[in-house]
Parts: structure tokens; sequence; C-alpha cells
């Protein structure tokens, strides 16, 4: 049984666990990285300036945002096109490959793309509005007001899909017999979404929000090839805040003290989400509705 | 409303092809844009944003298939990926295949560990990461890659794997027991094959996360042997930052092999995800009280804990989120591929 | 469906074939690497980038060592290097601003010493003075100049200015004046940040005196009023609105950011340092605004003490690592021969750092001249404060700097960041 754990285990203490923990304990240095080992013990004070920071607070606020909007509108948008997919109609499979590919494509591919797209003077999005008539430039990714939901709406073409796959399992793993009977006694569709397909989607529905929060936590690649978090912090998130104080200036001890602060609120997250919403079904929702029933 | 009607399917329809549309014209465009703007040139790209190049030039393209950094970068992309996403999806089917089968002191513990990996930012751990691969001399080599990507992918394949596994049926492995098999060759022959649609799923996670990972990369890979497409596409934009052309191109060519490999994957992926979850499913669906009741007996006992982030589960209680799936639910429906014998309509579908 | 999976199970075994013969050759190839000397630069575009490459083999064949060069973008290279530090290493020769950051790496005991080196005559003494830690030399320069502003003659022409602004009343009057005749008068990038912080700086040499803002570096508090002051100044020149639409988030190199903006001659001026008419074509695919470019010191500010001949300037210059085979120094010197020297100078436009600038420059090229030009007349320079303060203080001025020029700070925050952010490297 050992050589069969072993090596999992192996690599995940060495690649996850080692670096997380040596990430907590630096969490109480002042360090700048240099000269070996953290000496400079702190205490708590990284964390004290952490809940002071005003960047920190903003990279929270932003996250919780871009969190809303995704569940708001990202997630009904993947669910009502698995809807449609699922459907048999010409040319759906087609679709089904058309909408997964932002998926697969490289998120610094992504930001280099949409930089071109958003480019203030040459920029396609401009012309293609332009082109629709409307006059003036917009300022995409400089207007403070505007660039996060500009990032929001790249993420939504990016992620939409992955979400909309994991729908259409859900989806399909709905027997139709339970439609059938549905409707020969009389129940119409509407009754159909409410009392069939919307309770049976829970476990998926439940398992993308966990997905979609824990990734917008870690939000990093995109955001920082296409932004770097500006203009002024205006969509800046949680890692690139961290990835700022720890590679740029040096504030290891910081930095730690930050991505230690991502981790407990994932995981806080995580424990509010599961005590309230995920209850049991989590385990096996991916692949199954049936969740961990047993 | 009655939907049969010709009217109405054909409204349906419509709607259907409209948002169906919609939705194409949101993720087409960006790509459309990519692919026709590297036939262009730059004057193009400014004056004809939106139509179609004219004249067609095809040299941004033909310079980035002739550029040797760019297949290397591929190549190396391509490697990173098969080989993370193999050792991943061994390890983790090794664990969870203990997770979901055995009964242990600490099992719970371990993969609630394992569990919580998910909750960590992957840039929390990059610079431990550097110094650790620098001891290891794995610095500007594919494993200094490879392997922490395959750790920082094992939470999620983990979960996956073991749910999968324990849908499958203690008579399965009762019978291979009888049969003479030991825990390595029932996993190996049996669970394995069994569970082709799943690791199917798993892989194609385990490949994209990889495919798309830059910030490992880019620290641990500073010579240009073995560095990846990601690392590849910001190089290329800052070096021809003025050729907006040549950069699409290079966008577009770089993500056309993970578009091929989706092509073929896809299919596998839905029925992963889909015959994945109907395997259990099945299995209870088409047995009768009777016979899950001795599957439960016959099969390892399994503690209702476990969840991804590994917390106390609560007790199952049938509450009123619980669809009421058995009440209307035929028992006996034939599946895809199902055979007379209920035990074998398992072993169809795998 | 029976075999659905045969296509993935052969890639996937063919994938694992690969590992383990790979893992084995890796192995093997593994490490910082396996050339005798890695050598680390920023001139990614060409023909610098060949040049570098080519010397590099040049030298490489003479002294039997392998050298192993990297041309890294930028801020790919900020990345690398900071990890690198941070882990302990550096490479054995590698691209260095000097100041603050350098002292880190020094300090940390990472950088090999090298005043001792006899070829160090070749430059100009002047130019070592940034890679002077407490009296020992950490790096062999290769570009040295200042910042100024870059304008376009016809521009300001067209506006009806016949004489570069030499005080700030001056200078922001062109400005409206520009704006009028509808020209933008200001490229900038502020999305990288640093492009800002020169105007800050400036201003705060002008208001405090050279002399003011290296004590204050040194006490490490910005307690002088002239710092608001100069907070100030930005904030009302950025309330004229100067510069290009979209200049949040336009970078310094990259399509439609500052540079392409001023070689396309949408805009009429820049401040920026010496490399910047050769990154105004680079980055715009233009000839750039060729003759009609002109230099003009940043102005004077009214009541201030800092004098138009006192310059911010910096360079580029190439530290050793400690761990760097001994070699390592010929290495550098070769680099210094004046040959090499006009090497650099011609295809990577440097401005020179030869003790002789006639050697290596005979026929400098007017921008080239300019540069010279002012270098001739400085009384006193200051290395960019964002390479001259410790990383955490040169950021944070940065930061402070692009907050400021968007509104989203006051002259007073300004200064009230920084002071924390030297309080806690103390």
């Amino acid at each position: 049984m050992a050589a069969f754990i072993a090596p999992a285990l192996i690599l995940f203490l060495l690649f996850v666990i080692v670096p997380v923990l040596f990430a907590a304990y630096t969490s109480f240095f002042d360090w700048n990285g240099l000269g070996g080992i953290p000496t400079d013990f702190v205490g708590l004070e990284n964390f004290q300036a952490l809940i002071a920071d005003e960047v920190f607070l903003g990279d929270l606020w932003r996250i919780g945002l871009i969190t809303m909007l995704s569940v708001a509108v990202q997630l009904p948008m993947a669910f009502g096109l698995a809807m449609l997919l699922h459907q048999r109609f010409p040319g759906r499979t087609a679709f089904r490959l058309l909408f997964f590919v932002p998926y697969i494509l490289t998120e610094a591919v992504t930001a280099v793309l949409f930089g071109l797209i958003f480019s203030p003077r040459r920029g396609f999005a401009d012309a293609v509005l332009a082109g629709l008539g409307f006059d003036g430039r917009v300022g995409w990714l400089s207007d403070r007001g505007l660039v996060l939901f500009v990032i929001f709406g790249i993420l939504t073409w990016k992620f939409f899909g992955f979400h909309m796959i994991l729908y259409l399992a859900g989806r399909q793993n709905i027997p139709e017999e339970l439609y059938e009977a549905a409707r020969v006694d009389g129940a119409t569709s509407k009754q159909l979404f409410r009392h069939i397909t919307l309770p049976l989607m829970g476990p998926t529905i439940r398992i993308t929000v966990f997905l979609s929060v824990i990734g917008t936590v870690q939000l990093f690649d995109l955001v920082y090839v296409l932004t770097k978090g500006g203009p002024y912090h205006a969509s800046e998130t949680l890692a690139i805040t961290m990835y700022d104080q720890g590679f740029v200036r040096n504030q290891i001890g910081y930095a730690s003290a930050l991505s230690i602060a991502m981790f407990l609120i994932s995981l806080l997250f995580a424990l509010i989400y599961q005590r309230y919403v995920l209850s049991r079904d989590l385990q096996g929702s991916l692949t199954s509705t049936d969740g961990g029933r047993s | 409303m009655s939907v049969d009607t010709g009217r109405a399917r054909l409204l349906r329809n419509t709607g259907f092809y409209i948002a169906a549309f919609l939705a194409t014209g949101f993720v087409a465009t960006p790509i459309l844009f990519a692919l026709l703007g590297g036939f262009k040139d730059n004057q193009q790209l400014r004056e004809n944003a939106l139509g179609l190049p004219n004249p067609w030039h095809v040299e941004h393209y033909v310079d980035v298939l002739a550029n040797a950094t760019f297949w290397r970068q591929l190549g190396n992309s391509v490697f990173i990926a098969l080989a993370t996403t193999f050792i991943v999806v061994a390890a983790a089917a090794a664990v969870a295949y203990v997770f979901a089968r055995f009964q242990f002191k600490g099992r719970e513990g371990l993969f609630t560990l394992f569990a919580a990996g998910m909750m960590f930012p992957f840039a929390v751990a990059v610079l431990p990461l550097f110094i650790i691969l620098r001891t290891f001399e794995m610095l500007n080599s594919p494993l200094g890659v490879i392997l922490p990507q395959a750790a920082f992918g094992l939470p999620l394949t983990i979960i996956i794997l073991r749910s999968f596994f324990r849908q499958i049926p203690g008579e399965v492995e009762e019978a291979a027991t009888i049969d003479g098999a030991g825990p390595w060759r029932f996993f190996i022959q049996i669970l394995l094959p069994m569970s082709r649609p799943v690791i199917a799923t798993v892989s194609v996670l385990a490949l994209v996360g990889s495919w798309n990972s830059y910030l490992l990369p880019l620290v641990v890979l500073s010579k240009p042997t073995w560095q990846t497409l990601p690392l590849g596409v910001t190089q290329f934009q800052g070096e021809y930052s003025t050729e907006t052309a040549k950069v699409l191109a290079f966008v577009m060519l770089a993500m056309l092999p993970a578009l091929i490999f989706y092509a073929f994957a896809e299919r596998h992926l839905i029925s992963g995800l889909t015959s994945g979850g109907t395997k259990g499913l099945a299995v209870r669906r088409q047995t009768g009280p009777e016979v899950m009741g001795r599957l439960r007996a016959c099969r390892p006992s399994r503690p209702g804990t476990g969840s991804p982030v590994g917390l106390p589960r609560r007790e199952p209680s049938s509450g009123p989120r619980r669809p009421k799936r058995h009440a209307t639910q035929t028992p006996h429906r034939t599946r895809r591929g199902g055979g007379p014998r209920r035990e074998r309509v398992h072993f169809a579908t795998c | 469906m029976r075999n659905p999976l045969q296509r993935p199970r052969a890639l996937l075994a063919a994938g694992a074939a690969a590992a383990l013969a790979l893992t084995a050759a890796a192995c093997g190839d593994s490490g910082e690497s396996d050339a005798d000397v890695t050598f680390w630069h920023i001139q990614n575009e060409d023909p610098m980038k060949s040049t570098w490459a080519a010397m590099a083999d040049e030298w490489s064949e003479e002294a039997g060592l392998t050298v192993e060069t990297s041309a890294i973008a930028v801020e790919d290279f900020k990345t690398r290097l900071s990890t690198q530090t941070q882990a302990g290493d550096l490479p054995d020769l590698y691209n260095t601003w000097g100041g603050g950051v350098l002292a880190e790496q020094v300090e940390a005991g990472l950088v090999r010493d090298i005043s001792g080196l006899e070829c160090l005559d070749k430059v100009n003494p002047i130019t070592l003075e940034a890679y002077t830690i407490d009296g020992k030399v950490y790096a062999i320069p290769f570009d040295q100049g200042v910042v100024g502003f870059w304008y376009n003659k016809d521009l300001f022409a067209e506006a009806g200015i016949t004489a570069p602004p030499t005080t700030w009343s001056e200078f922001t009057a062109a400005v409206q004046q520009l704006k009028d005749a509808g020209v933008t008068p200001i490229a900038l990038g502020a999305a990288d940040k640093w492009p800002v912080h020169y105007y800050w700086t400036y201003l705060s040499m002008r208001l405090v005196g050279l002399e003011g803002l290296q004590a204050a570096g040194e006490a490490g508090e910005f307690s002088d009023p002239g710092f608001t002051e100069a907070g100030r100044l930005m904030a009302e020149l950025a309330a004229m609105e100067p510069f290009q639409e979209g200049f949040e988030s336009a970078t310094y190199g990259d399509v439609d950011g500052q540079a392409a903006t001023m070689g396309e001659g949408i805009a009429a001026m820049e401040l920026m340092g010496q490399w910047a008419p050769q990154v105004q074509r680079d980055a715009s695919g233009t000839e750039g605004p060729g003759d009609a470019l002109g230099f003009f010191p940043f102005p004077a500010v009214e009541g201030g003490p800092g004098v138009t001949t006192e310059f911010l300037g910096g360079g580029g210059g190439f530290a050793a690592g400690a761990g760097a085979p001994d070699e390592i120094e010929d290495f550098m010197c070769y680099l210094l021969e004046e040959e090499n020297q006009a090497r650099a100078v011609q295809d990577g436009n440097f401005s020179t750092v030869a003790a002789n600038p006639e050697e290596v420059l005979p026929e400098p090229t007017p921008e080239q001249q300019m540069v010279v030009e002012a270098m001739a007349t400085a009384t006193g320079t200051q290395l960019y404060l964002d390479q001259a303060y410790p990383p955490a203080i040169g950021s944070t001025i940065n930061e402070a700097s692009e907050g400021l020029v968007l509104g989203e700070i006051t002259p007073e925050e300004f200064v009230t960041m920084v002071n924390e952010a030297w309080a806690d490297e103390q």
C-alpha cells in the first residue's frame, strides 16, 4: 500500500508542503530574501500591516467583485449555453468545440492577444466600435472604472467554456426518463427545469462556483501580462500584489504573509461553503450528479 | 405549452441559433482578429481593422513556421505537458485507489492534506520552490517544471479519481481477489482500464494546466533550451513589438496545437465527465435495493468523510436538496451498450 | 465506444517513455548551466543582441571557455534576477543599473569585487560611480547618459514655440501652447511607472537641490517641504492633461506606448534617457522624428536651488556574480577594448562610457552628440531613484508617481508613502 501512496506523497511534500511551510515560516519575519534564512523575527507585524494595507483591502474588494460577477453573469451564461448545446441540433459539435477554445488558450497568450485588441491607438475593439458607427475611443484598459470589467469580460471569454463543459456533463447525467415521466404527468417545461434540471444540476453548479472562486483568488498570469494590475492598482489581484512585494520589492516576509492570507481566505471560503452550501455533495460532483451519496 | 408543434419547434430552434450565434460572435471575434490579423501588414491593421486582408500576407505565418525557436518551444511545451500529465495521473491514480478502497488510520487526514493543496496559491510557493529546485540541480531542466506542476496538479486529480474509484462496486474487486489478483494487478489490469473515461478527463485538465503554465517556467527556465510557448509569446512580443501582424501569427500558431489536441480529445473529455459519473449511477440505478444492500455489505466500509477541502462531512441526511430521483425513476432502463445481465452493464459502458 | 481511448492511452504511453528517457538525460543536463560562463543581458533586439552574442563567442574561443549568452526582455530579466538573487546565486555576468539594487546584492555577498581590474582605466571614472559601493567597484559600464526632454522640433514649431523652455513656467506655457495647437504635448507610459518617476525626481532636484536630495536619501526621510512642492507641480502638470490618450495603460516600449507615440510623431516630447531615439524607432517601426528630434534639459523651477546642468542619469553595466570563474575579469576587459566599445556604441546606439570618447566614437550621430554635449555641461548627476535606492523604496516612489499623475494620491500622501517605506527599511 505504501508503494501506492509514496510517489504522490513525496511529490506533494517536496513541492507543495515544504514550500508552503517555508512561506508560512518566513511570514513571521522581516526579510528581504537575501542571505540564506530569515533572522529578523517580527511576530504578527506583517499580518497587522496587511490588514491596514489599502492595496490588499482593494484586492479583496476586486476579487469579491469579480467573483460576484462570475456567479451572476459568467456561470449563468455557461449554464444557458450548456442547456442549449444539450439539445440536438445541426452544428452542435462545432459549437461545443468552439466554446472550449478560449479555455485551452494560454493565459499569457490571451493577455497578449487582448492587449492588442484593446490597444489605445491601434486597438481592434475601437475599430469595431467605429465600424458600428460609435465614435470616439474607449479607455478599455486605461479607464480605472472600466478596466476591471474589461478583465472580467476577458475572463468570461476564457473560462465560460470550461464551466459549460461541466454543466453539459452534469446535464447529460440526468436520465431522460425523468423528463418523460414528468411530461406524462403534465409538467410544463418551466416545471421540468425547476423541479428536475435545477435540483439535479445542483452539485455541478455548486462545484463550479467553488472552482470559480478559488480560481479568482489565485488569478495572476492573465492580469499580470495584460495590465500588471494597473492603472494604479485598478486591476490588481492578490497574487499580483504578492508578486510585486516579493519579486519587485524584495519584501519576502510581507509577501509570504500575503500568500498565507490568500490561503486562509481560500480555506475560510471553503469551510463556509462546505458547511452551508456544499455539505456532502462536493466530492464526486465533478464527475457525478450523484455526489457523495453512499 | 406544447413542445412538439412545428411552430414551437421552429421558434425554439431559431432561438437556439440566435443564442448560439451571439455566443459564437463573442468567442470567435478575438480569434478571427488574430487569425486574419496575421495575414495583414501593419498598415492594414491600422486602416482596415475589420475587413479581410487585402492583399493577403502569408509571410508572417511563414516566418514563424520557419523559426526554429518556435518549433523548439512547441516541442518543449508538448513534452513538458505530456510528462506532467503522465506523472500526475499515475501518482494520483495510485493514491486515489488507496483512498477509495482501503481503510487505514490517518487516511482521511492524509486525504485532507492533499485536498487542501487546492487552496495553496501557486505563486506562494515559487520562491521556496526555486531554492529547492536549485538544491536538486533541477533549474533549467524540464524536470524543474514538470515535478512541481505535477505536485500542484495532484489535489484536483486525486479528488476526481477517488470519487470515481469509490463508485466501482466491491464485487468487482472481490471477484478479482478470488481470481488471485493482488492489489497491484487489480489496480493495473482492472481498475485503470475501467476508469479510462475519467482518466481521459483528468488528463485533459492536467495537460491544459501544464500547457498554460507561465510563472514557473519563467523563473525556472532561464536558458532558452527548454523554454515553453507561453514564455515564447511574451518574448516574441518584446522582440517584434512593432510587428503586430507577426505577433498575431505567433499567437495563432501557438494556440493551434492545443486546438488540434482538443478537437481529438473533446469526445473523450465529455464522455469522461459524463460516463465517469454515470458509472456509479448506472450500477445503482439498475440494481434493485437488495443488490445495493449486498454491494454495500461486501465493499470495504467507507466512512462518510472526505471532500476536496477534507473537512468533516456532515452525516448524510435526506434533506430537501436531495432530488426525488427514485420516485420517478424507471428501474430497468437500458443504457447505451447495456447488456442483459446487470453486472455486465457496468463493464460494457466502461 | 469499446475502445474510445486507444489514442490518448498511446499518447500517454509515449509521454511516459519520453519522460523516463528525458529524466535521465535531463538529470545529466541540469543544474545552473553546463557552460563555464553565463551571460545575461537585456538587449533582446538586433543588432545589439547579435553583437553581444558575437563578442561572447569571440572571447569564448580565445579563452577556451564556453559562454552561454541569454538575451532577456527587461521585465522578465527583473523577475529572473530577483529570484536568482534571493536564491543566492547570480549569473556570472549580468546586466545591472547599479545603485541600491546592486548594493543589496553586494551586501548579500553575491557580487564580485572588480576594483582591481586594470582595464577600468578605459572608461570615464564618472561612469563608475553608480557601481561603486563603499569605495569598491562592482561593475563595468557600457552605456552612460542623462535623462532629459527629447522633443519634436517640427511639432514645437507648429505650436509656435521658438526655443525650448528653460524654466518650469515656460515649460507649462509650452504645454498649453501645444495643446492649443492640437498637438499631444507629452508622451508617457504610466503603466510602467518608472517613466513617471523621472518627473518627480527632477522636480525634487530643482526644488530641493541635488545636495538636498542626496542628503534626504542618506537620512532616509523626505522631510523638506520641497518634496511636497515637487508633487504639487507634478499634479498641476497632470491636471493640464498633457499626455496622450490612454497613457494610463500605456507602457514605455510596447506598441502604442510612450516611445512609439514619439516615434510616430504624435506627441511633441518625452522625458527619457539616452536610449530614447533608438527605442522611438524600434517601437514605432518608423524612422522616428529624425532630424527634427531635439534635446533640452529639464527646466529649472523658479525659486528652487537646482540648476539645469544637474542631471538625472545612469546607464547600463555588467556585474559579475560571486561564483564566476576568475576568467570573468578577462571577459569584462575584452568587452571594454576600444574596438568592442565602438561596436557596442554603434550597434546598441549607446552613449559612450570611454575615457577617450574620440577613440571609440569618432563620428557620433546627432543624437549621441546631444547626450555627449549635455553630459559635458553636467555639474552633478543623480542616479535614477528606483535604482539608487533599495528596491522597496524605489518601487514605492514609482508607484506613488503613477498615483500622483493619475490623481489617486495627493502630494502629501506621496511623501508619507515614501517615508513610511524608508521607515520600514530601517
